[in-house]
């Protein structure tokens, strides 16, 4: 072969950036969990990205993760005397049509659904401030700790991020926020709620219950917000809807109620899914039988069992069964935390 | 000028030490400078060993999980580069050893359009590609990753042998098994052939070891 003929080594097919933040996210959130949480080393490596969800979920306090919901007045959450303010100058809208987008805003990664529109202002400097106008949105971001402020706002509802991953979707005025990842705080006008990762919250609940509902403390709900105050140190074990003070007629506020989460997964869910991904090694059809009878249900592991399902079933070579679990998997759960890597298998899977 | 060379090696080696301390500490910024540094060399070396892989995102955050719960150790023996390649060599080492490897044909890499420069000789060099690690997926694990490392990435044979761990001569005749291996299921294939003996001659060139 003549030196004008060489094909030189076989080509690297380089990381895409938005595969090369998706390592970096969870490596580092692994890494914060190590000092609490055993790390699952997993004989199949796809799986281990969820485990390490869950051991976000569980040693959540060491991982500093926590989102803050609430209900706000104002329109755009400003902070000053803190760590950031908002810089909404020369914003960037996004909006989608009939289908869904990705977009990397300094260290977050946003899918936008179809039909959506969200406008972005600030920058990963002065932080991050992120309005929702329409449809749903997928945000992984990075934990904050040491960085300036990530704060959603969809309608009434602002969500302040410390890092984690999270689907909020809005209706008019009324918004629902489901947690895929990590451990979140919900504070409304006097309520704080701890919600899971596969709970969710939704704005729609409150106003169901409003009528005996209570009244902000004082401050109000911006200082609520943007309070950097964990339930670490105030409230020992972390109950499901947990009351805090908020006495009638305190700085004026209006009637809202606690935002109630909605569980959608339980440990003995995470329980089976673990029993299920021990038997891949041993005994993967019946792993594959596990996982599909997981997949049933609902919930963050019903999700994740599914997408595993699939996989495993293309390991298997079951290439029919694993197309159609995918495309089962992508339909019920098109933001899910696997929704990425079910259409990338997928490609895999079609016919050459 | 060697010593110039060497007052460049002494200074990386201390920066090196530096920041894997760093690491050790717990130091988030340095964390990711490491990783920003070196992920290109780990995910180079697990695709020189592994191909296209569906699993490579996972593989590569399982090496810098190692990297990062073992940095304590690091003494400075080797540069960082290299001991993060060693443990991505590991790491697709296991990976080789414990399943069957599903790879993928390079079909993630964008096809060159047509009126791109070379874009024949492009995809030829992508189909040789894919002969060649559909063949070394039927090689053990020695073999393969001693031949992806030395015959293709092209690392003198002692920087393999100490990144596996093994001996000069075990190395050397791990890729002289593994060239012939792959030249035997060659036989009928010119193509691939022809892209081994561009990858550094046949096993009928070479004396074996």
């Amino acid at each position: 072969m003549s030196e004008r003929d060489r094909l030189g080594p076989p080509p690297v097919e380089p990381l895409s950036e938005i595969a090369w933040h998706r390592v970096e996210k969870s490596l580092f959130a692994t890494l914060d969990c190590d000092a609490s949480a055993p790390v699952v080393r997993a004989a199949a490596p796809t799986w281990w990205r969820w485990a390490a969800g869950g051991g976000l979920a569980l040693a959540a306090a060491a991982a500093l993760v926590a989102i803050v919901v609430t209900r706000d007045d104002g329109a755009a959450t400003a902070r000053d005397g803190g760590a950031a303010t908002w810089r909404p100058d020369a914003p960037s809208r996004v909006a989608t049509l009939d289908a869904p987008t990705e977009v990397q805003f300094g260290d977050a990664h946003i899918t936008v659904e179809a039909n959506s529109a969200l406008t972005l202002h600030g920058d990963a400097d002065a932080g991050v401030l992120i309005l929702l106008e329409r449809g749903a949105a997928t945000f992984e971001v990075a934990p904050r700790a040491g960085r300036p402020p990530f704060v959603l706002q969809a309608g009434e509802v602002s969500v302040r991020v410390v890092g984690t991953r999270f689907t909020v979707s809005r209706s008019g005025d009324a918004a629902s926020v489901d947690v895929t990842e990590g451990h979140v705080e919900v504070v409304a006008q006097g309520h704080r709620v701890q919600v899971h990762a596969g709970e969710s919250w939704s704005s729609g609940g409150d106003r169901e219950a409003a009528a005996g509902g209570l009244v902000a403390p004082p401050g109000g709900i911006a200082a609520a917000l943007l309070s950097d105050e964990s339930d670490d140190d105030e409230g020992g074990d972390v109950t499901q809807a947990e009351s805090v003070q908020g006495a009638p007629g305190d700085a004026g506020g209006t009637a809202v109620t606690a935002p109630r989460p909605r569980p959608r997964a339980s440990r003995d869910d995470k329980a089976s899914f673990e029993r299920a991904a021990a038997l891949e090694a041993s005994d993967p059809r019946a792993a594959l039988a596990a996982y599909r009878d997981l997949a049933r249900g609902r919930g963050a592991w019903a999700a994740n069992a599914l997408y595993a399902a699939g996989r495993l079933a293309a390991e298997l070579d079951d290439r029919k069964t694993a197309t159609r679990l995918l495309g089962d998997y992508l339909r019920r759960y098109p933001t899910g935390a696997n929704a990425a890597d079910a259409r990338a298998l997928l490609r895999t899977l079609e016919p050459r | 000028m060697p010593v110039t060379v060497r007052a460049l090696d002494v200074r990386r080696a201390a920066a090196d030490r530096e920041l894997a301390a760093r690491c050790a500490e717990g130091d988030r910024a340095a964390t990711r400078e490491l990783f920003l540094a070196h992920r290109e060399r780990v995910h180079r070396t697990l695709f020189r060993i592994l191909g296209s892989n569906r699993d490579m995102e996972d593989l590569v955050q399982e090496v810098f999980l190692e990297v990062f719960r073992g940095i304590a150790r690091f003494r400075g023996d080797s540069t960082l580069a290299t001991w993060c390649a060693t443990i991505a060599t590991r790491t697709a080492w296991a990976y080789i050893e414990r399943r069957k490897p599903a790879m993928t044909p390079l079909e993630l890499v964008p096809e060159p359009p047509a009126e791109q420069p070379h874009a024949d000789r492009t995809l030829l060099a992508r189909e040789a590609a894919r002969r060649l690690y559909g063949a070394m997926d039927r090689l053990p694990a020695p073999l393969r990753v001693a031949f992806a490392l030395a015959a293709i990435e092209g690392l003198p044979l002692a920087e393999v042998a100490a990144m596996t761990r093994s001996s000069l001569v075990a190395t050397k005749t791990r890729v002289w098994r593994a060239r012939r291996e792959i030249e035997r299921r060659a036989a009928k294939d010119e193509l691939l052939r022809g892209y081994l003996h561009e990858l550094g001659g046949a096993p009928g060139e070479e004396a074996a070891p």
